[in-house]
Formats: structure tokens, C-alpha cells, sequence
């Protein structure tokens, strides 16, 4: 329909657009017979691979560059940063070693690190020390010496000198040797937080014994060591180090490995009982009426009251059950009265 | 093209023996001299070869190789300052031969009298017939190669089309 409307070259023009025109056909027929010249051929190819093989060596190695290089170092830079991040997190020595700097603690942090942590430290490191290395005496009197100088950060000769068992301090990784000497740079008192910014109350309610106080419990104190973190002591797994240990040493190495994980339990129960302690304190002295209100209550429910009224029976206070009996029916109305007890119920007005 | 971009060398001959022929043919057409033309063919292929990193695929590969076609006749028109309306006394022959109706029209004599027929059409008829013919474009398409509006090439082409009908009634 629309077609027959259309003018006559309307309708040529869409049968040339078609390819059905005569004229069209016609010069198909008779253009088909000249081509381009055979010689530009070799020319003009060769014109274009001699284009493409310098771009190929030089552009598109510029160009593929970047599509591995930079996600790939964007995503290991990612890894490695997360993994980095992960590991400090993880780690309560390293994520609280700046901790209490940050809040202006190191002024608590000296007296901590010199009286309380140092010596008794010293004093767990050389029984430990003496059956595994087998040294004489005098090395290990020496040993707490470099300690003592070094209070907040020690020289590494001076901790490794310190170490429990710097038999093997030659074979561990790098990484492992770093870690010990943080958690022994770093006071375990200043570190952990119960005892530094958690928990300020112990620094001050314990304060620095006298120095022969001191020798004295440190003397005794080797299995109660409050002043030691458990989580840095648990660092000390001895099963991470056994591959580099000798039959001869892990053997020796036992008896002291057994002794610091009582050490550590016990230091570990030590401190749960101080922190429930201290929760039950803050939380009486936060809310004392809500301590009484609740004691009520408990003193008031229904099966507190019966219970009180048959052990006023069972010792024959007959009054104290009938007292107990009353208040009862008074406070719990509904709460039925046991048989045992309904012979000290008051008569009914 | 693309393959051709990324350093594909055979890309790029498969392009150009698709293209070879059609894009001669359109030089040739619009200026008659078979050794401009291929001078003009060989620069048009140059440019596609120089123009290979710059390229962007954003109209098809045969619009933009015919415009670069397109550009070089132009230029040639302007430097030979060629006529655009078909002035050529040597083309016309002295008798039609669809005067003459006892002459058999051969093979020979259709290709010339069809050329002779397209080259007495003005340039931007021809121009226009060419690209549809030889590129195979659409209005659209040959509109963007010339640099011209649809209804434009729409109307060139109606008044080609008439004027080699009539010139061709004969050998149709």
C-alpha cells in the first residue's frame, strides 16, 4: 500500500538501495571487470607489516604491561598489608606495645619495668635456664646482670644472654628471635591490660616491695608471677621450637617445659581470680542498692520462704515457720502451700 | 581492524583484499586517470596504516576507509580543480548509441557506455551512487562519508539514478 503511494523514484530509489535496480545490475555486471592493480598489492602489505613489527615490539608490551602488573600489585600489596595488619592484631604483645605510650603511660611503665617485673623475670629465667644448658653458675648469675641495665629496651646481646635457653637461640628463624625479644623488651605489667590501662588499680595497690621483700618473694614466687601476662608466657610454646632442638635438648628441655606451663596455668588462674574479684568490687561499689534490691528479691521469692520455713520446722521454731508461713501467704498469694506446711498456716478471717 | 591493532598482519591483508578492488573502483570513477587512482589508492592505504594505533572503532571500518577516499578525491578535485559538472567534450560521443537501433550492443560498448554515463553525472551524484554500489552503504553511511544529511543523499541519488536510466534505457 504505502509502496504504490510512493513517487516513481521513491520507488526506483529503494529498488536501487536493494540492489534490484537495472542500473545498479548493470554497472555490477561491467565494474566487476577492473581491479586494482596487482603490483600496489605487495607494496602496500609490506608497507603494513613493516608498521606492525616495530609497534609489536615496543607498544604492545607497554600496553599488556599494565593490565597483570597493576592488579597484581595492587592485590599483593593488599594481602600483604592485610596479612601484616592481621598479625598485629592477632598478636596482644605487638597490637599493645604502643598502647600505654600512647597514653602518656610511660612514667607508670619505668617503675613497673624496673621493681616488680625485672627481677622476678630474672629470678623464673634461671632456675629454667640451669638444668637445660647445663651451664655453671656464674654464667648464669651473669645473666640477669644486662637485664637490670636495659630496663625498657634491652640491647639484643644482653636479652639473648637473659633468654631461658639461649642453646638454641642460634637455630631459631628470625622472626621467633624478634618476637621473644619484644615480649621481654616490653613489661609484661605495662602490657598487659589488667595491669596497665584496663586495670590501673594494681601498679598502685601493689607497691614496690623493698628490695629484700623482694628477694624474698621472688624466691618463693616462681609459680605465682601476677606481674606476667599468661597470653605473652603462652608464646613461649616450646612445640614451635622443638625443630630445631637436638634429642639431647629437647630432652633436657622437658622438665622445664612442664614446669612453665604449671607456671603459666597457675599465673593464669592468679589472674582470673584478681579480675572477678575486681569485677565484684567495681560492680558493688557502682550499684549498692541494686545489690540490696537483688538480695531482697532472692530473700523474698516463694521457694527461699519455704524452704526457710521447713528448716524452721525441722529445728522446731514453730513460731519462725508460722512467721515465715504468713509472709509467705502475704508476699506470693498465689503460690500454693505445700502439706508439710499447712499446719502453720493462720487460720483463714 | 582490531586484530590488525593489536599486531595481527594478517588482519590487516584480509582487510585490504576485501577492500582492494571497491575502493580502486571509486578512485578511478571519480577521476579517470588509472595511474592517479593508484596513487591515491596507495595513499588512502598508507593513512589506514599510519592511523592503526590512533583508530577507534567508533563507526564501521568501511565508512571510515571510504571517507579517507572520499578526502583524497576532494583534494585531487580542488588541486586539478576538476569540473563537478559533466563538461567533458571528449567523453561525449557524437551520435547515442541508442540512436542508432541496428547497433547490437556488445560487452565492450555496455562498459563504456555505462562509465561514459557515470562520468556525465555531477561529482556528488556520482559520488553517491558509487558508495552505495561499490562500498555497499546505506543512506546513513554515505551521508557520513560525504559529510551530508540523509534527504541530501537521498535526492542525489533519485537524480543519478534518472539520469542513467535515461542515458542507459537502451543497453538496460
Amino acid at each position: 500500500m504505502s509502496s504504490e503511494r510512493k513517487p516513481p523514484d521513491d520507488r526506483e530509489l529503494e529498488d536501487f538501495l536493494a540492489g534490484k535496480h537495472p542500473v545498479g545490475r548493470a554497472y555490477r555486471e561491467v565494474s566487476e571487470q577492473q581491479t586494482a592493480p596487482r603490483e600496489l598489492d605487495d607494496a602496500i602489505l609490506k608497507m603494513a607489516r613493516e608498521h606492525v613489527a616495530p609497534t609489536h615490539d615496543t607498544v604492545v608490551p607497554l600496553r599488556r604491561r599494565p593490565r597483570w602488573v597493576q592488579p597484581v600489585a595492587l592485590a599483593a600489596t593488599l594481602a600483604l598489608s592485610v596479612g601484616v595488619l592481621m598479625n598485629i592484631w592477632r598478636d596482644p604483645a605487638l597490637r599493645q606495645q604502643a598502647a600505654p605510650i600512647e597514653q602518656g603511660g610511660e612514667e607508670a611503665l619505668a617503675p613497673a619495668t624496673s621493681t616488680t617485673s625485672q627481677p622476678e623475670s630474672a629470678a623464673t629465667a634461671e632456675p629454667q635456664a640451669a638444668p637445660i644448658e647445663q651451664q655453671p653458675p656464674a654464667d648464669l648469675q651473669a645473666a640477669p646482670k644486662p637485664r637490670a641495665k636495659a630496663e625498657v629496651s634491652p640491647a639484643p646481646e644482653s636479652r639473648r644472654a637473659a633468654e631461658p635457653f639461649p642453646a638454641t637461640q642460634a637455630a631459631r628463624p628470625a622472626g621467633r628471635e624478634r618476637d621473644e625479644s619484644l615480649s621481654d623488651s616490653v613489661s609484661p605489667s605495662a602490657v598487659s591490660p589488667r595491669a596497665g590501662a584496663a586495670m590501673p588499680t594494681p601498679a598502685p595497690q601493689a607497691p614496690p616491695p623493698p628490695p629484700a621483700a623482694s628477694q624474698a618473694q621472688s624466691g618463693g614466687a616462681a609459680s605465682s608471677r601476677p606481674d606476667i601476662d599468661p597470653r605473652l608466657m603462652e608464646r613461649e610454646d616450646p612445640k614451635s621450637d622443638s625443630y630445631s632442638l637436638t634429642p639431647d635438648d629437647a630432652a633436657a628441655r622437658t622438665p622445664a617445659i612442664e614446669e612453665q606451663k604449671r607456671i603459666q596455668s597457675d599465673d593464669a588462674r592468679a589472674m582470673a581470680k584478681e579480675k572477678s574479684a575486681a569485677r565484684k568490687s567495681m560492680a558493688a561499689d557502682a550499684a549498692p542498692e541494686e545489690a540490696e534490691s537483688a538480695n531482697a528479691q532472692e530473700r523474698d521469692a516463694p521457694e527461699t520462704l519455704i524452704e526457710r520455713a521447713r528448716a524452721a520446722v525441722a529445728r522446731g521454731q514453730s513460731d519462725e515457720a508460722r512467721r515465715l508461713v504468713a509472709e509467705l501467704r502475704r508476699l506470693h498469694p498465689d503460690t500454693p502451700l505445700p502439706e508439710d506446711l499447712r499446719a502453720f498456716a493462720p487460720p483463714a478471717p | 581492524m582490531q586484530r590488525w591493532q593489536r599486531g595481527d598482519a594478517a588482519a590487516f591483508e584480509r582487510l585490504y583484499r576485501r577492500h582492494r578492488d571497491p575502493v580502486f573502483r571509486y578512485l578511478l570513477r571519480g577521476i579517470s586517470d588509472r595511474e592517479r587512482a593508484a596513487e591515491l589508492f596507495q595513499e588512502v592505504w598508507a593513512s589506514v596504516v599510519k592511523s592503526r594505533a590512533a583508530w577507534e572503532p567508533r563507526a564501521k571500518f568501511t565508512t571510515w576507509l571510504y571517507r579517507l577516499a572520499h578526502n583524497r578525491l576532494v583534494d585531487e578535485y580542488r588541486l586539478a580543480r576538476l569540473p563537478t559538472e559533466p563538461l567533458e567534450p571528449e567523453l561525449e560521443v557524437a551520435a547515442p548509441e541508442h540512436e542508432q537501433p541496428e547497433a547490437a550492443v556488445s560487452g565492450g560498448q555496455r562498459l563504456r557506455r555505462v562509465l561514459r554515463a557515470l562520468q556525465g553525472l555531477p561529482s556528488e551524484q556520482r559520488e553517491a551512487f558509487l558508495l552505495k554500489e561499490e562500498g555497499g552503504m546505506s543512506l546513513e553511511e554515505i551521508g557520513e562519508v560525504t559529510g551530508v544529511g540523509r534527504e541530501t543523499v537521498k535526492s542525489r541519488l533519485r537524480y543519478a539514478l534518472a539520469k542513467l536510466r535515461q542515458e542507459l534505457t537502451d543497453v538496460l
